[in-house]
């Protein structure tokens, strides 16, 4: 096994800082993953987030060598991923609208989503929890929203988060705490909108 | 375990978890009534995130996946401020790209404020103008409009109101009909007419003359409109 998997974050970085750039690539692997499953949800796209990712990476690459290593490499990592999706999406309103790509279009995507989800079944259930989930997530505040998909895309423990998003430790739990809420209310509501217009179908059809 | 902590482990990932904390996440549950209350209350949110992302698509690249709508706009939310202080060295432009987009950021969103204030105070000062001179009422107004020589009315009241798409017709005069203050200019004076014929045209000393003198054709509604406009402005 490679030593550079079971190094910490800290002394990755610090590596890179003094030259050895190939621990860049253990860095990339352990965080691309959770931070294009954030950029993805909060942009809606995932040709976008991969855009956005890549310019994360090479952003914090280029700014590693002014980090302050008494901050943590993750919370620094998700801040860029949060500048990067803000400033993509202002050049995104300054530049012609382009259309998104059809599901077809993503051959590689959709093999790995088959093969990751199995059954077709399981496959679309998954698909409709995750449209449903985005649904939800675009009617909270958009902290709370950012809060979540760090706590539950990211993992980022409380304190990363707060870290992340420039607040107090209490705020980034409440964050969470009334953004699911907030969501289990809708999903309540959408349940009993669900219930009540099965009772009117059936009143129909008695 | 207080609540803090089982706050902590609910929204960690699944419960239970397996592992040896759970029998103590329980117990707290079944003696905090609050933290009881919660738990249920953040079930099916949990829960749905839980099957949202899915452990087996946990490190898999690209691992999230969800088909959403193109139209969706992302918070405008931004946290800038958060990666300079963690900067220990002056930035350089070679350094950091991050920092060089927020200055051009910054330098846009200046640019684009002094831009729109600038427009907007153009555009107020224009309509004010447009407002006083020609006397044309805000848009979305539905009622009938006034009769023009009614003298009998206040000139407030004689204003007809028109829709947006009346508006945006009347928008379209030359800018030489709201140079000039209504009624003050003799060769600007014309006689009211409730309508427009198109016999009548040629004695038009305003935009109607210029479009239709030389038609015999009735003028179209949209030129009547305008026509009535400058008979309107340009009382006798």
């Amino acid at each position: 096994m490679d030593e550079r998997t079971t190094q910490s974050d800290a002394v990755l970085i610090e590596r890179v800082r003094a030259g050895e750039t190939d621990c860049f690539t253990e860095l990339v692997r352990r965080y691309q993953s959770a931070l294009t499953r954030v950029a993805r949800s909060r942009l809606g796209r995932a040709d976008w987030a991969e855009d956005v990712v890549q310019e994360t990476f090479l952003s914090a690459f280029k700014s590693c060598s002014s980090y302050d290593p008494r901050f943590q490499f993750r919370t620094w990592l998700w801040t860029i991923l949060f500048n990067q999706c803000h400033s993509h999406y202002q050049r995104r309103l300054r530049s012609v609208p382009i259309e998104r790509w059809p599901e077809e279009c993503e051959p590689a995507a959709e093999a790995n989503h088959e093969q990751a989800s199995g059954s077709p079944l399981k496959q679309l259930l998954a698909k409709e929890r995750t449209e449903q989930l985005e649904d939800l997530l675009l009617q909270l505040s958009a902290v709370q929203a950012d809060a979540l998909r760090l706590r539950f895309f990211g993992n980022l423990k409380f304190h990363e988060i707060a870290e992340t998003m420039q607040c107090s430790l209490n705020t980034a739990k409440c964050r969470v705490r009334w953004g699911l809420m907030r969501m289990a209310e809708l999903l309540r509501n959408a349940g009993a909108a669900d219930s009540a217009r099965r009772d009117l179908d059936q009143e129909r059809e008695a | 375990m207080n609540c803090d902590q089982v706050f902590d482990i609910l929204t960690r990932g699944p419960f239970p978890t397996g592992t040896a904390c759970d029998t103590a996440v329980e117990a707290h549950l079944s003696e905090c009534p609050e933290c009881h209350r919660l738990a249920e209350a953040l079930r099916p949110a949990l829960e749905l995130f839980q099957e949202a992302v899915g452990p087996e698509e946990s490190r898999d690249l690209p691992g999230y996946w969800c088909a959403v709508a193109t139209d969706r706009k992302p918070p405008l939310v931004s946290y800038a401020e958060n990666v300079e202080p963690r900067i220990s060295l002056p930035l350089t432009p070679e350094h950091d790209s991050t920092a060089r987009n927020w200055s051009a950021l910054a330098a846009w969103r200046l640019a684009a404020a002094l831009a729109l204030g600038v427009t907007l105070g153009s555009l107020l000062n224009s309509r004010g103008t447009f407002d006083r001179f020609s006397g044309i009422p805000p848009i979305g107004g539905a009622a009938a409009p006034a009769a023009p020589n009614d003298d009998s009315q206040p000139k407030s009241e004689r204003q007809p109101r028109f829709t947006a798409t009346e508006h945006q017709i009347l928008a379209a005069l030359p800018a030489a009909c709201f140079g000039h203050q209504p009624g003050n200019a003799q060769r600007y004076t014309v006689r009211s007419r409730p309508v427009l014929a198109s016999a009548d045209l040629g004695n038009l000393n305003c935009c109607s003359e210029c479009h239709n003198s030389n038609s015999d054709k009735v003028p179209s509604e949209a030129t009547t409109m305008v026509a009535q406009r400058c008979q309107f402005c340009h009382k006798e």
